[in-house]
């Protein structure tokens, strides 16, 4: 009996609630602009406001990430040219070709080197910008 | 579909598109007003508690994991902020000693789910009914009732245990009908 009751005050109140409750209307005509004003002073003034994109954390990993990449892309290339007959030449100076800057670039692999370049890049602007905001 | 949303403006928000924060100021404001309202009865404090809420809300939205949803989290910042204003201003809450009697209890509950009453007078005398009961019991009906909260997402916000928010939902289902029907009565007296 009491439970019925309860389950009838229950539902009563919850269709009183749902049908007949609408919360109170703030009459304040500024007061999304009185917030927004001060947030975007707040905002304005933090002197970091700048997410790097690339975190201390994974810094880190991009700089082995580049080494293996060029490891990698220099060995690939290196068994092709080992195949070919015209650069087996070269194959066999490699200890002359690594003395000099060009003869160490031009085995690797422009994606290789497209890459590195990207990342580095990335990292020149990702500092630039961060400077840039602190400013 | 609303919670998924507010994440999505968060993530802009923090991404640095704070313009974005007007839109959940708008979708909660209100909401947010009431339950200020319902705690300190004075419509100044509450729209100040309002604004300092979203305020606080921004300040914190990096702390914000989205474990809980945006509206829950700035209720609770509502609530409690609410909470230290009236402990401030020591204001005290109305009480409710009037009479209870007249028609039978059972009897009013049923005619108030009747539609005896006009859409309008209900929602006046639910808005008087709320006014008068302890701020923490309207807060707790309306989070259960209007917001369809669970008991468990309540005592979060009110930082309340849940059973002691079972205690207020009961307490404040009691004491609202006790002010709905007072307040019934006083506008059929004046009606006579």
């Amino acid at each position: 009996m009491k439970k019925n009751k309860h389950k009838t005050e229950d539902q009563v109140i919850r269709e009183l609630f749902q049908n007949s409750f609408q919360p109170g209307q703030i009459k304040s005509e500024d007061f999304n602009r009185n917030i927004m004003d001060q947030v975007m002073s707040e905002w304005v003034s933090q002197s970091n406001y700048y997410q790097p994109l690339v975190d201390k954390k994974n810094r880190w990993w991009i700089l082995p990430g580049i080494a293996v990449l060029f490891i990698v892309g220099y060995l690939f290339d290196l068994t092709r040219i080992g195949s070919a007959s015209k650069e087996a030449m070269l194959l066999s100076n490699m200890a002359s070709a690594l003395q000099s800057l060009y003869s160490w670039i031009e085995p690797i692999h422009i994606i290789i080197l497209g890459a590195s370049a990207a990342i580095g890049l990335l990292l020149a602007l990702d500092r630039f910008f961060q400077k840039l905001s602190n400013i | 579909m609303a919670a998924k949303e507010d994440k999505h403006i968060i993530k802009q928000i923090k991404n640095g598109d704070v313009a974005a924060y007007s839109v959940l100021i708008e979708r909660y404001r209100h909401m947010v007003f009431t339950l200020a309202l319902q705690l300190l009865k004075n419509e100044a404090d509450a729209e100040e508690v309002a604004q300092d809420a979203f305020l606080k809300a921004y300040r914190a939205l990096d702390k914000f994991e989205g474990r809980s949803s945006f509206s829950t989290w700035i209720y609770k910042i509502t609530y409690f902020q609410a909470i230290s204003k009236l402990r401030k201003s020591k204001k005290k809450e109305v009480g409710y000693d009037e009479d209870f009697n007249g028609y039978e209890k059972s009897q009013f509950t049923e005619d108030l789910g009747t539609d005896l009453l006009e859409a309008q007078d209900r929602s006046r005398f639910l808005k008087i009914a709320l006014g008068k009961i302890k701020g923490e019991e309207a807060t707790v009906l309306t989070l259960f009732y209007f917001e369809d909260l669970k008991t468990e997402e309540i005592a979060e916000i009110t930082g309340m245990s849940v059973s002691n928010v079972k205690v207020r939902l009961h307490r404040g289902r009691q004491n609202l009908l006790k002010e709905l029907k007072v307040a019934l009565k006083k506008e059929a007296a004046s009606l006579l």
